[in-house]
């Protein structure tokens, strides 16, 4: 104000026209980052999406978030009630998948903790005494053991027994496992157990006598080390997905498989699926709610929780987690790899980019995931072939695109598949069956050491599901219909 | 031990690892893979070229855009795409780096017989690289470069009367953009860059023949056919944040090599909500210079406004919702007409001659 006219000054002190003054500098809100933002009062502990928390209000958060995923699903289409208002019984019961991974611990305590699974009785709550209705009247916990932890799997039966909830142990080698069907309550036969040919491109298949002496773990020990070590996660994750959806739709009476994702896992999963070639399926692997086989709905309550908030959470509430996530199952030694961060598993490396990013730039999870919100499936579930290996829909000509923007033979200079198998060419290929992502996840480098398996052969044995889907589409294709028959 | 013997023909020595499936090959080999590649690329669909097109490579004397002019004329041969090709060139202005890469181009000028065009960013902007960068800093100037780079090939493309421009992007950039963008949430690039193709009503045609090939194959081909290629990694650091994408998908590549064709597969099968492509912008024509644009102001006529008002790295966030007229006494980008120069071009040859440097050398080059 030293220089220049006098500005008109109003009598109650603003502007009153004349020549403009400097515009008033912005007042920037002060926050005190010692006090929670929420209740204003008490001390602040935590800090999310910038925001600083004590721990009771950082709880109420993630118990609001929790309920506004897993509500919306489970009430009727175009229902029009308010999000945090509890959805009616469901038909069925829950099975819940518990890896012991904060994520999924921290599930099972919400859902328990708000009275949302019951105790099997069928008793209905009295409305009229303020009682809430249970979602389900009851709930399976399944936790898939990849790897023996006898401390782990005692410490979560436990808790699983002490909410009244039954308990179920399986093994990833259970899918080699012929009674695991009985076991569960089915009735269904497998059929034909079936082996591949990994060192050849077309994936040869080949009828595996039923008089193998091996066992499951050794079945799958040998498909394991079959494959190249970048595409053993890829199927022990089609394993474990496969082991989930095969058990809610085989035990009675389950309506809904409840997964504890959260949203970093799904982050990873956005990437790692792009870089493995998913991208065609990958928005039905992103889906909240999705109909698996049996008319099982899964849901994932927790993908808009982070996992860190979950690690949290299961710490205010003094609960048990194992968070390392161990991709590697083969040959013992060999988990270093020799990418940037040691690591030999794509999913493993995503893991560690994206908590990396994380730190230099906070929204990395959430921007990801707004991402992949934001991609549809661009075929139609439910009508059109599906992979055997990894049971998501088929994408179309996975295998010409393959072999058009990478040759591997002089002749395909056009496009072909190339076919370098020596032998009578008789025996039916797998790689024509299977999606982009499984065809990499079982395509070996050409130069790789043809390693001998334990069967004694060049084939290596395929989980029963997968031969029991291949076994289904080859028998279809030579069976006689009705009308052709009749001619 | 006895040498390898090559994985297709199975009678020369395996000289090469393809990076892209791991197959040990012969150099005879190698060439015809990698060429068929490519002509696999340009023939997908509907084909990339229709016959007598003029086609401008967007040359910069790298290995990319050097071993692209190589294939792309030694293609056009084999297959009678009859083409009609040039080489454009960008000359930024860094001193040091483009001064010495545009000779490379001058000499692939000569060795393919192709005519040349260089455009400046001092002639169309009136800065440099250097100049921006001195007033700017070394932070985010790739920003201004990307900007002003993509305009000036079009008008360039635009000046030689040519209706496609191919670039030498690979598979490696693409797979690389496909991780940046699901990672910045660019939902509009996304849904984008992996198009073999990209035109828009008013801009001209993109392509980019190299989207299969892997970055180590072009340097293995550039090496065994001695090719002259300049080598040099811009001297302005590279943009942070896709360093952070290309780190990852290096490290990815060295765990599984087909990582990044898979990606490509992956961004190929992305298919965006129907609310997301409605919400984008309808596209425009800069109220200024006329280049296409979703906002009043081209990103380049912000970009360099906030260089002429003196601006630092808050040139930036120069708002693109400006008025018409730039501020007394800026600099401006000259109007853009994309058909202007078909009239240059039917002009007599003295303007031609002028208008594409070195043509002359090219044509002594072939008599020679």
């Amino acid at each position: 104000m030293s220089c220049g006219n006098e500005p008109d000054v109003a009598p109650d002190g603003g502007q009153s026209g004349g020549e403009a003054l400097m515009p008033r500098r912005r007042q920037v809100r002060r926050v005190d980052r010692a006090i929670c933002q929420k209740c204003k009062t008490a001390k602040s502990k935590y800090i999310m999406h910038s925001a600083t928390f004590c721990p009771a209000c950082f709880e109420s958060t993630l118990n609001v978030r929790f309920l506004r995923t897993l509500f919306p699903a489970l009430r009727p289409p175009h229902s029009k009630v308010k999000d945090l208002s509890r959805p009616p019984l469901q038909k069925g019961n829950a099975l819940i998948g518990l890896s012991g991974g904060a994520g999924s611990v921290a599930m099972l305590d919400l859902l328990m903790r708000f009275g949302l699974i019951g105790r099997g009785t069928g008793a209905r709550a009295d409305l009229t005494k303020g009682e809430k209705e249970v979602v389900w009247d009851w709930a399976t916990v399944v936790h898939v053991r990849f790897e023996e932890d006898v401390e782990k799997e005692t410490e979560l039966q436990r808790v699983v027994e002490g909410w009244g909830l039954q308990w179920m142990l399986l093994k990833a080698e259970d899918v080699f496992d012929s009674g695991l069907r009985q076991r569960l309550g089915g009735t269904q036969d497998d059929g034909p157990e079936l082996g591949v040919d990994l060192h050849y491109h077309d994936l040869p298949l080949t009828e595996l006598s039923s008089s193998s002496s091996l066992t499951p773990r050794e079945k799958l020990l040998s498909l394991l080390t079959a494959l190249p070590p970048a595409s053993r996660p890829a199927m022990l994750q089609s394993i474990l997905d496969h082991l989930l959806t095969f058990t809610a739709a085989t035990l009675p009476n389950i309506s809904h498989l409840l997964l504890g994702e959260t949203a970093t896992r799904q982050a990873q999963r956005v990437i790692s699926g792009t870089a493995l070639g998913r991208g065609w399926a990958l928005p039905l692997d992103l889906a909240a709610k999705r109909s698996t086989s049996g008319d099982v709905v899964q849901l994932k309550p927790m993908r808009d929780i982070g996992s860190k908030e979950t690690a949290i959470l299961c710490r205010l509430r003094e609960l048990a987690s194992w968070n390392e996530r161990r991709w590697f199952l083969g040959p013992e030694g060999k988990e270093k790899g020799k990418g940037g961060s040691g690591t030999r598993s794509i999913e493993g490396l995503t893991e560690r980019f994206i908590a990396g990013l994380s730190v230099s730039h906070p929204s990395t999870v959430s921007t990801i995931n707004r991402t992949g919100d934001k991609l549809v499936f661009p075929g139609e579930t439910g009508s059109i072939a599906s992979c055997p290996l990894c049971e998501s829909p088929l994408e179309p000509s996975a295998l010409d695109w393959k072999s058009r923007t990478a040759l591997t033979s002089l002749s395909a200079s056009t496009v072909t598949v190339p076919k370098n198998r020596k032998g009578d060419g008789k025996g039916l290929g797998l790689a024509n069956m299977l999606c982009y992502a499984c065809l990499t996840t079982l395509s070996r480098s050409p130069i790789a050491k043809h390693s001998p398996s334990l069967l004694g052969q060049g084939s290596v044995p395929l989980p029963l599901w997968v031969s029991a889907h291949v076994g289904r589409g080859t028998i279809e294709q030579y069976l006689i219909g009705q009308d052709e028959d009749e001619e | 031990m006895p040498p390898t013997p090559c994985s297709l023909c199975q009678t020369a020595r395996a000289l090469v690892k393809r990076p892209k499936t791991g197959q040990q090959v012969c150099k005879s080999c190698f060439f015809e893979v990698f060429e068929t590649e490519v002509h696999n690329t340009i023939i997908e669909g509907n084909g990339l070229f229709k016959r007598g097109e003029k086609v401008a490579i967007g040359a910069s004397g790298g290995k990319d855009s050097t071993v692209l002019a190589h294939v792309l004329s030694t293609l056009n041969q084999r297959y009678d795409y009859g083409l009609d090709l040039y080489l454009l060139s960008i000359d930024e202005g860094i001193t040091g780096y483009r001064d010495d890469s545009l000779e490379t181009v001058k000499q692939n000028q000569v060795e393919y017989g192709l005519p040349l065009k260089i455009l400046s960013y001092d002639d169309l902007y009136g800065w440099t690289m250097d100049k921006i960068v001195s007033q700017v800093g070394r932070k985010n100037n790739c920003t201004f470069c990307g900007v002003f780079r993509r305009q000036a090939l079009d008008r360039g493309a635009a000046q030689l009367g040519v209706d496609h421009i191919v670039t030498g992007h690979n598979a490696d950039d693409i797979a690389e953009t496909v991780l940046m963008n699901i990672m910045r949430g660019d939902i509009a690039r996304l849904g984008r860059c992996t198009a073999v193709t990209t035109e828009g009503e008013d801009t001209i045609k993109r392509s980019k023949p190299f989207k299969y090939a892997y970055e180590k194959e072009i340097v293995m081909y550039a090496y065994f056919k001695k090719l002259t290629y300049f080598s040099t990694e811009c001297i302005y650091s590279p943009d942070a944040y896709r360093g952070h994408a290309r780190v990852f998908l290096k490290d990815l590549e060295s765990i599984r090599p087909s990582a990044i064709i898979d990606i490509i597969h992956s961004g190929e099968s992305f298919v965006l909500q129907e609310g997301v492509q409605r919400g984008m912008k309808a596209m425009q024509t800069c109220k200024r210079c006329g280049y296409i644009s979703s906002n009043d102001l081209c990103k380049a006529c912000a970009l360099l406004q906030g260089l002429e008002a003196g601006l630092d790295r808050s040139a930036l966030r120069q708002t693109q919702d400006s008025t018409t007229l730039a501020p007394d006494g800026q600099r401006t980008i000259p109007k853009y007409d994309r058909h202007a120069t078909a009239f240059e071009l039917s002009t007599p040859p003295k303007i031609e001659l002028h208008a594409t440097e070195g043509i002359e050398r090219a044509v002594k080059a072939i008599a020679l």
